[in-house]
Order: C-alpha cells, then structure tokens, then sequence
C-alpha cells in the first residue's frame, strides 16, 4: 500500500518564537509538506517554516509542482510565502488553494501580502506559475488525492481539510476552538417540540457542530490538530480560536483515529511547557482506554502513514 | 401583535435542528417564517418571495451567511430586507463585518429567546407595537 509522507516544517501559532526555551520544538509558524508516494506534493499552509521547505526543494534540482492549502490567511500561515524561493523560478508550478474571505477572493489576499508597503516584491515577480483555487466547504480530487474541507471554529473563514489517498486518511486542522464551550452538550430533541415549552427549548439549544467535526476526523490514520492551550488557559481565552489539549485529545478518542498529533503550540509555551502538555495528552487518552500514539509536533519530525 | 398581519421572515441555517426551532418559535408569536437548509438556493428565494427579515446562519457549506448579506443588501430589488445574522460564532472581527456588509443585528448562538424575539421586534414592528401578547 502506498504511504503519505508528512514532514512537519513549522508548529508554532501565531508568531515565530525563535530562542534557547524553544529549540527543540521549534519557532517557525505552521507550514507542513505531504509527498503522497507516486502522487502529489501539498504544501499546508505558509507560515515562516515553508522558507526552509523551499530550501530543501531547491536542492533537489528539479522542477517543483506542489499544491498550496492554506488553511486561512492570519499571519502566522502566510508570512513565508513572499519567502518561498521555489515561488520565484520559472518552470515551478504552484496551485494556491484555499477560502475566499467576504470582500476579497484568494487571489487578492495572497497579492495584497506583497503590495509594496509591506514587502519590496511583488507577486508579479513570482516567476513560477502560480494559480489560485478558491474554495469552501467541499469535496473533490487532486491527482488521485480526495480533498474535503470543512469550516472551523476560529475567527474568519479557516478551513480544516481531510486528504484520502489508497486507503489512508490525513486530517489538519490547524487553528480551532471547541464549538460550544459555553453550555453543557445536551441537545433537545426537537421531535418533542410540542410537549415542552418552546422558549425552554430554544434557549437551551446548541447545534451540535462538533459532532459534524468528528465524522470529519472519523478513523484518520494521522490527526493533526489545534491543541494550543492548556485547560486552565483556555478558560481565559475563549473566543481566541484555539483547543486546550483536552478537547483535542477527546476528539482523537470520540473519532477514533491511529495517531495523534498536538500542534499549533501557544507562543508562550517554552519546550518544557510542551513536553508537559504531550505528557498530559498521553495520560488522558490512557485513562481513555484508547492509548494511541501521541506527539507534539516538532520542527523535522516525519510521520509516514 | 396582530395576528392578520403579515411578517415573512426566512430563516437560512444549514442545520435542520435549529432552523426548524426558530421558525416554531417565530410562528408562536404570530409571525410568518419559513427556513431553508441549502443556502444555494436562499439568494434566488430571497430574490422572489422578498421576506422583510432574514435570520442568516453564518457557517453554511454552500453560501455562507456574511457572503449572502453582502449579496441581499447590494441588489436593489433586495437591499432593504432586514437581516440578522446569528451565529455560532462568537468572534468581534466576524461581528464587525457583518455590520459593515449591512447586517442589522448580530447574535451569537446559543441566545435567549427573548433576545432574538426583541431584535425581531425592534426591526419589524412600530414602537407601539406588542409581540409577547400569548
């Protein structure tokens, strides 16, 4: 069976956090490279880290035709395209895939990045073919690859996306929050609409999104999601767009997938601090009864599924 | 309020739950409401029926509800529609936007009854107006 190579270059949210307290996991902002086996290349997301991903395809000589999710368009997972040296050759064919936001199409949000108040160069100077592919809640293929996208819990239009390929399913979901962390998961049953007071009923209603998010993550051999704060963090930070461990953690057992990933690591979390929250997510799932393997994602690390 | 009078409100939510909920509710209290699960077709239905209130969802897998605001509110047959946008997502800059495309009010789900009655209330009916009349 062919494999999905999945090689993590960035894991940091929201800003870079170079340093001696995070070395070891590393302070480029999300970017990770997937080499289906006889298949395509996919570029997740452009934070900082996708400038050493560049290096490295340089190297190889050879010309590069790679497709580009970008999951949405806050700082931490664009601001190394205007770095992306491959970007700048001829021959070099990128698709850039990702949502429109309600007055600007991907086009423009990935060229206004460049305009020259920002950044000398501009997209024009990109001399690789570079095409755009809007996209929203969907399904659909790429080189044998089938691609569904769904959108997350985080302020904007941020995308979680699924990849299926000869059998094997990768899941991403790099900034997302818990649907409804402010009420308890009962959810009325609507049926009984009539023998209960309608206001009651309204009034304690909360649409069950999360349960959308697990069939999403449904039996992924490789999950790779949020998992930013710790649980007494979170509760100051509602709202901010991001996971505690925890509710990462329960959403790997209720989806029962193979493997677990913990990403999008706070900026004020030094390495210690990340070794005590995959720590922490490993216990939770062994009281779980579900003791899957489960990582911090780190700078180099490659996962092959 | 009276119950001869006519107020068509369309409700536009991907999930059947809850938009079935609201337009129960709504009908309880007298008004008009019908709700649409495929956002794809809410513009054209918009378009045709001109509802005076519109309770748009924001997260919806085909037209998601800022995009069909700033359509309602730019075509000149449908800009004077009111709109309300509720939302499970409880985020300031989604808020402010939705106000700038021409949203008339902004909720975040879950919500009182009562809240959402009130904004109904406030953007349909005149001042002297009375809806919790049961």
């Amino acid at each position: 069976m062919k494999y999905i190579k999945v090689k993590f270059w960035g894991v940091r949210g929201s800003i870079p956090t170079p340093g001696p307290s995070t070395i070891r996991y590393g302070g480029n902002t999300p970017c990770i490279e997937v080499q289906f086996q006889d298949g395509p290349l996919f570029i997740l997301d452009a934070g900082t880290g996708i400038r050493e991903l560049g290096k490295q395809l340089l190297k190889r000589n050879q010309p590069v035709n790679a497709y580009i999710f970008l999951s949405h368009y806050h700082w931490d997972h664009i601001q190394g395209l205007p770095f992306f040296r491959p970007a700048y050759q001829a021959g070099n064919r990128f698709t850039i895939i990702g949502s429109d936001d309600t007055n600007v199409n991907l086009n423009e949000i990935i060229s206004f990045q460049m305009n020259p108040t920002y950044f000398p160069v501009a997209i024009e100077d990109m001399m690789a073919d570079i095409q755009f592919r809007s996209i929203g809640e969907e399904t659909f293929e790429i080189e044998g690859v089938r691609v569904q996208s769904m959108y997350l819990n985080h302020p904007g239009y941020a995308l979680g996306f699924r990849f299926t390929y000869q059998g094997r399913h990768l899941v991403y979901i790099s900034d997302n929050e818990p649907f409804r962390p402010f009420r308890n998961p009962e959810t009325p049953d609507v049926k009984q609409v009539q023998k209960k007071k309608l206001e009651e009923i309204f009034d304690n209603f909360v649409e069950n999104k999360d349960e959308t998010l697990i069939r999403f993550c449904e039996h992924a051999d490789l999950l790779i999601h949020d998992s930013q704060f710790l649980p007494e963090e979170y509760q100051e930070k509602i709202t901010w767009g991001h996971s505690p461990f925890d509710y990462t953690v329960d959403l790997a057992v209720k989806s029962m997938v193979k493997q677990l990933i913990l990403f999008h690591h706070d900026p004020l979390h030094d390495d210690r601090m990340i070794d005590r929250i995959q720590a922490l997510s490993q216990q939770r799932l062994k009281e779980s009864g579900y003791a899957i393997p489960c990582w911090a994602a780190q700078e180099g690390m490659i996962i092959e599924i | 309020m009276s119950q001869e009078k006519n107020y068509d409100i369309l409700v536009i939510d991907d999930n059947l739950e809850q938009a079935n909920l609201i337009k129960l509710l709504l009908e309880q209290y007298g008004f008009n409401a019908k709700y649409l699960t495929d956002s794809s077709k809410a513009f054209d239905m918009i378009l045709k029926e001109k509802p005076r209130l519109v309770i748009l969802d924001i997260m919806m897998p085909e037209v998601d509800g800022l995009r069909l605001c700033k359509m309602i509110k730019q075509h000149p047959d449908t800009a004077n529609t009111r709109i309300i946008i509720y939302t499970g997502k409880n985020y300031e800059s989604d808020r402010r936007k939705a106000l700038a495309l021409g949203a008339d009010v902004f909720l975040t789900k879950p919500t009182r009854s009562y809240v959402l009655l009130d904004a109904i209330k406030n953007l349909l009916l005149p001042a002297s107006d009375e809806i919790y009349q049961s």
